[in-house]
């Protein structure tokens, strides 16, 4: 027989005064994966975090937890002292670290000197074991968010969820704790619910991602097919595929696709058929541009535009070129430096036709 | 001037003498006061958090009402809980009436209300969120309410403060259900208003150090707790 599903929800709905919250249609967590939700502010990921974590009750909708029926007899507290859950802040009890680490044990009842054994075992693993008997409120933001993670972690979950535990840090320090607690589920097979609206986060530990919009799951797959191909444009929109262009096929050719956006017309690897009305995507670092053409062949698009506003993007910059359609491109500093990129100057923008895809309208 | 040093010099006296009425009088004080006063915490902490935190209808009400009780007038207490243990009231079968048992009852009445309200705001004052992580951790109903107890005991200490300065400085209803029988239900206050009926001011004045001291004395006891308490939480 098959492993069970660690936890497995079908239309599940939360409304807050009779506004749609949460709807989700079905919902799997496999044992040993990470399933991470993502979404903007407010599209209900958090809600239903709370939902599989027991801590709200939705309208309506079916819910089973380790292979046991949620129903209004069943005891919620015997299934929670099965989860670990971390959120965005480090909700800590007044007292010591080592006070913070042991309180779930303690509520679960565990064996003192077990308890004991187990804490000091998980400070060292997330270096707090220095800490241990200082008070909480003397940590530092990311000092917090570590003991919070061995409180969780301490507790050798059935399933561990995580709502954006590192939203709250500062770059260096997220980037830190993110790499730290990937590491740690990857070696402990540890079934988790991650939540987040952080891309980077969402490809450094997920095995599968659903991304919500609205309070519904718009798409969910592999990180990988998420982010390079969405299938729906707000997804598209959200997962940082910055151009989504209005466009239609206008011919199908060998497994290309002949799309018409603008007054231009570009190629993209795609059997979408003649006629229909699409989006056609592709993420800015994948547009490269030049002064002219150049004599890259493996390139089918290049479109001559004028540069419409340029921005600094982090370590990048922002390039908006109008080339009949608007086209964004990152560009490093360096580069934007020594090509005079400024709005008004003309340029030729470049992308591979496999570079792109197309979502139906 | 003169009747208050003289009422000072008694004091004195009678405090370094030991002397045995004052002694009793303030025991059983201290007795009546400070069981009040763990009674009304025993049952308003628990009722103030389900008030602070309870789904229910009339929540809102029950909060107004209790706040409102914070100001409830001993003497009004003091007459109903009078009525109630009466030897022909509803619980007068009791024969509770006259008995430092009756005076306990009535201070918890006074006290009840105090700590009842300041814990429904210390209560609220806690992250919700706070409160989420709690039931995430597992925990079962009462250990929620003592991890809660711990995260507002700051303002719990308070509300124990207010609630024994309630119970031990009112005079009214210790009175009526007392009767302020020498020896057996006298208690500072209904001794120093007795006093002063006699026009003996020394020993109502002696009598008065009394109370602010034992009033004073628990304050620094409760204080230096609440104050450890905050060094070490910040």
């Amino acid at each position: 027989m098959a492993d069970p599903q660690v936890a497995e929800g079908r239309d599940l709905r939360v409304e807050f005064d009779g506004k749609l919250a949460l709807d989700v249609a079905a919902i799997r967590l496999e044992p040993g994966r990470v399933f991470t939700v993502m979404g903007p502010n407010g599209s209900g990921k958090s809600t239903l975090a709370q939902v599989l974590a027991l801590l709200r009750e939705p309208q309506s909708g079916e819910l089973r937890l380790f292979g046991q029926d949620i129903t209004g007899a069943t005891d919620r507290k015997a299934l929670r002292r099965r989860m670990g859950t971390v959120f965005q802040a480090p909700l800590l009890l007044h007292g010591t670290v080592r006070k913070n680490v042991l309180s779930g044990l303690k509520i679960r009842g565990v064996d003192r000197k077990e308890a004991e054994r187990r804490a000091h075992e998980w400070m060292e693993r997330l270096r707090i074991i220095d800490l241990a008997e200082q008070a909480v409120h003397t940590l530092s933001a990311g000092e917090a968010q570590r003991t919070s993670l061995a409180r969780a972690f301490v507790l050798e979950p059935e399933l561990l969820l995580l709502d954006e535990p590192f939203s709250a840090l500062d770059i260096p320090t997220r980037e830190q704790l993110l790499r730290e607690t990937a590491a740690i589920i990857h070696e402990t097979a540890g079934t988790t619910l991650f939540v987040t609206h952080d891309r980077i986060e969402a490809l450094t530990i997920s095995h599968e991602l659903a991304v919500m919009i609205d309070g519904r799951i718009a798409e969910q797959g592999p990180p990988g097919k998420i982010f390079g191909q969405p299938t729906d444009a707000r997804v598209a929109d959200f997962v940082g595929v910055e151009n989504v262009i209005s466009a239609q096929v206008v011919e199908s050719r060998n497994g290309v696709a002949f799309v018409r956006a603008g007054d231009c017309q570009v190629q993209v690897v795609d059997d979408t058929p003649v006629g229909t009305a699409v989006h056609l995507c592709m993420r800015p670092e994948d547009v490269a541009l030049a002064k002219s053409a150049g004599t890259n062949t493996s390139v089918r698009n290049a479109f001559a535009g004028t540069i419409a506003a340029v921005a600094p993007h982090g370590s990048q910059v922002r390039v908006e070129v109008d080339c009949g359609f608007r086209v964004v491109a990152y560009i490093t500093r360096l580069s934007t430096d020594e090509l005079g990129l400024q709005p008004g100057v003309e340029v030729v923008a470049s992308f591979k036709a496999s570079a792109a895809h197309l979502i139906e309208r | 001037m003169e009747l208050l040093f003289d009422g000072l010099t008694e004091a004195w006296r009678l405090l370094t003498s030991f002397d045995p009425e004052v002694v009793r009088i303030a025991l059983l004080t201290i007795e009546v006061s400070g069981l009040a006063t763990l009674l009304a915490l025993a049952i308003g902490v628990p009722l103030g958090t389900w008030l602070a935190f309870g789904r229910f209808r009339g929540r809102r009400a029950a909060v107004g009402a209790v706040n409102a009780g914070m100001g409830m007038p001993p003497v009004v207490v003091g007459l109903i809980v009078s009525i109630l243990l009466w030897r022909s009231g509803v619980l007068g079968v009791l024969g509770l009436i006259y008995t430092p048992v009756a005076m306990i009852l009535a201070q918890v009445v006074i006290a009840l209300p105090v700590v009842v309200g300041l814990t429904v705001a210390a209560m609220q004052q806690i992250d919700p969120a706070l409160r989420l992580q709690i039931r995430a951790l597992g925990a079962s109903r009462w250990q929620s309410l003592l991890l809660l107890m711990q995260e507002a005991k700051l303002a719990l200490l308070a509300a124990a403060m207010a609630g024994f300065g309630a119970a031990i400085s009112e005079v009214g209803a210790s009175m009526m259900v007392g009767g302020n029988i020498a020896g057996h239900t006298r208690v500072l206050t209904t001794a120093t208003v007795l006093e002063v009926n006699k026009g003996k001011f020394e020993m109502a004045i002696a009598l008065s150090v009394v109370l602010v001291l034992i009033i004073v004395i628990v304050n620094v006891i409760l204080t230096r707790s609440q104050q450890r308490a905050f060094r070490r939480i910040g």
